[in-house]
């Protein structure tokens, strides 16, 4: 939990240093957040469509205002910011977002966000339709047969499989669902087409942000996404290293990397990591040529970083305040006093502390000479899909203690093919002598040069430099010891719990599942989208009873 | 004419209707029917009271997010 919000975090810093126009409007944010939540609180109660649309007017108003106020002199000093600062920023508004109550910041901010995610998502497909952008990447890149390609190293295999993938698997996807699915069902069986049509609408977001990643020039996308140490931060440096990597059909030039710059109204493009950016870049290119074209490209670049940084945003202060509760609750295990939710000291030591960790972790990406994404992303990775093991595994014992062993390998299947490729990545991320994918080896890399007394190594350029990748490296590699072994344990409890019920069943002895006994439904409703004529016959049927006779008196 | 103006204004209520559900805007609405068919004696929460218990209710339960 720390990680991702720490992660997502890194990804709006990234996404908004160095850049006077990202910080204004994203800022602006806040207050419409503010001013929806006091309207929906004691203006116009339950409006939330209208709410919804007037924020939208002011969103875009900050948009176009970020603009104006970038051009001027005083908006260009004010909220040109570094990202050490926007780190440190965000952590003191995550901190105060975390514990101001919901209806003031949270609940209108996730309004706005599902309007504009809505509104994003049905735009570009939309213009995916119309412009029908040509995509110039070839199908395997030169890296795809390597272990060092410059954005993310190690090979193909496991770690195209670590990477986060929406629609594919992902351990903080079956951790959030599990929670949210059953208050959105109105009978068990409906669970399946949610989950299914949730994994569904997850890949058309995934393979339109692809699409729009691999639009753009290929040569821009390496400048954009490898790290500083590499592309050394000028245009002129940046164009000379991309085409010395000797990649088919690219012959970027420094010109090319500045009007792009220019056309999205940020100073540079050259290394802003983290995904954001280009995904923005990427929409932006497509989205112009559908409305306003290269004059409009700015604003849509903008609109873009917007819609990241809101749910961004949302997610790093409904990530704090779960932590929070979290903490309270294992704190109030020793003093009952901290159970409490509504008592202020409690709630703020606790809210201070989960800022602090996922803030440390923010802090290391942040000035990580390594490119603080390019090292975070694999421990990311790895750890959500670990986590997206443990769950298969549960879910195993839980299939095989309802002693439906007919289908178990309906569960084994993809827990084997999870538990290997992680296990894989975690063993290649501890063991492998490679510096670039060991954090180990990185880590002796690292001190060995130390030891002699130098004064730069690899792309670190000073001691303090160094020292700060021995100890970042020393922190991820021991973060994925743990990781790895605490999995291990919890899908071997479950393969044992397998095999004792096999045991259990081929002896004859009844097994016994803590699962809840079924309980009736006490209403109608199809079990899919699409109802069966049996179903409509039932529907029909259940619509002609009163309202008021529908549900057995509960008589109070 | 009108029978197509009406088509359309159908449609667009329609269209507002799914777009509020999917926002979460209906939440009241579907209390109210809730209610009703549960058949409770006391009367149902007020519009402004039923909003502020949902967001005061948000408050002491929080949940994730994700993409």
């Amino acid at each position: 939990m720390v990680i991702i919000v720490a992660i997502l975090a890194l990804v709006v810093v990234n996404a908004l240093g160095e850049s006077p126009w990202g910080v204004f409007s994203v800022g602006m944010t806040i207050p419409i957040a503010l001013f929806m939540g006091v309207y929906l609180r004691y203006l116009r109660p339950g409006k939330v469509m209208e709410v919804s649309i007037i924020g939208f007017v002011f969103l875009m108003a900050a948009i176009i205002g970020g603009g104006l106020v970038a051009q001027t002199e005083w908006g260009a000093a004010v909220f040109h910011l570094d990202k050490v600062t926007i780190a440190w920023g965000l952590l003191i508004y995550g901190f105060i977002a975390a514990i101001l109550p919901v209806w003031l910041l949270l609940a209108p901010r996730d309004y706005l966000s599902t309007f504009m995610k809505i509104g994003v998502i049905v735009m570009l497909a939309l213009a995916i339709i119309v412009v029908r952008p040509e995509v110039t990447v070839p199908a395997f890149s030169e890296f795809a047969g390597r272990e060092n390609g410059p954005v993310l190293s190690g090979a193909l295999f496991p770690f195209l499989f670590v990477t986060i993938a929406c629609g594919a698997l992902s351990g903080f996807h079956a951790l959030i669902s599990s929670g949210t699915t059953p208050k959105l069902v109105e009978k068990e069986r409906q669970t399946r087409y949610i989950g299914y049509g949730g994994m569904l609408m997850e890949s058309f977001v995934a393979i339109m942000a692809l699409v729009a990643a691999i639009s753009i020039d290929r040569g821009l996308y390496f400048a954009m996404n490898a790290p500083a140490a590499l592309t050394g931060s000028s245009v002129e440096t940046a164009a000379t290293w991309v085409n010395s990597l000797g990649l088919s059909g690219v012959n970027i030039t420094p010109g090319l990397l500045s009007e792009t710059a220019a056309n999205v109204g940020e100073q540079s493009i050259v290394s802003r990591t983290g995904g954001a950016p280009t995904l923005a870049v990427g929409l932006a290119h497509i989205m112009q040529q559908f409305i306003g074209g290269t004059a409009m490209m700015a604003f849509w670049y903008h609109f873009a970083i917007m819609f990241e940084a809101l749910f961004i945003l949302t997610a790093v202060d409904a990530g704090t305040r779960v932590a929070r509760f979290m903490l309270q609750d294992s704190i109030g295990n020793f003093v009952p006093k901290f159970k409490e939710a509504s008592w202020r000291p409690g709630a703020w030591l606790c809210t201070a502390i989960m800022v602090a960790a996922w803030g440390a972790v923010l802090l290391m990406g942040v000035t990580d000479p390594l490119g603080g994404i390019n090292t975070l992303f694999p421990l990311f990775g790895i750890a959500n899909q670990l986590l997206a093991a443990i769950a298969l595994a549960v879910v195993l014992a839980i299939v095989a203690k309802r002693g439906t062993f007919k289908y178990l390998w309906i569960v084994a299947l993809p827990l084997a093919f999870a538990a290997v490729v992680t296990i894989t990545a975690s063993y290649q991320k501890i063991f492998s002598p490679v510096p670039a994918v060991g954090y180990f080896a990185n880590n002796a890399a690292f001190s060995k040069a130390l030891a002699d007394g130098k004064q730069e190594f690899g792309t670190a350029k000073t001691v303090a430099a160094m020292e700060a990748v021995v100890r970042n490296t020393a922190i991820q590699g021991w973060l994925s010891v743990i990781f790895v072994v605490l999995s291990i344990i919890v899908i071997a409890t479950a393969v044992l719990a397998t095999v004792k019920a096999f045991r259990d069943r081929s002896a004859g002895i009844a097994s016994t599942d803590n699962e809840d006994p079924a309980v009736p439904s006490r209403v109608f409703a199809p079990a899919g989208l699409v109802p069966t004529a049996a179903e409509r016959e039932l529907a029909a049927e259940w619509a002609r009873v009163p309202a008021d006779a529908r549900l057995e008196r509960a008589g109070h | 004419m009108s029978a197509g103006m009406a088509l359309v204004a159908n449609g667009f209520r329609g269209f507002a209707r799914y777009l509020g559900g999917v926002m979460g805007a209906d939440a009241y609405a579907k209390y109210l029917e809730h209610h009703r068919e549960a058949g409770h004696q006391e009367a149902p929460l007020s519009e402004r009271e039923f909003w502020r218990d949902r967001t005061d209710r948000q408050d002491s339960n929080p949940q994730g997010r994700c993409c």
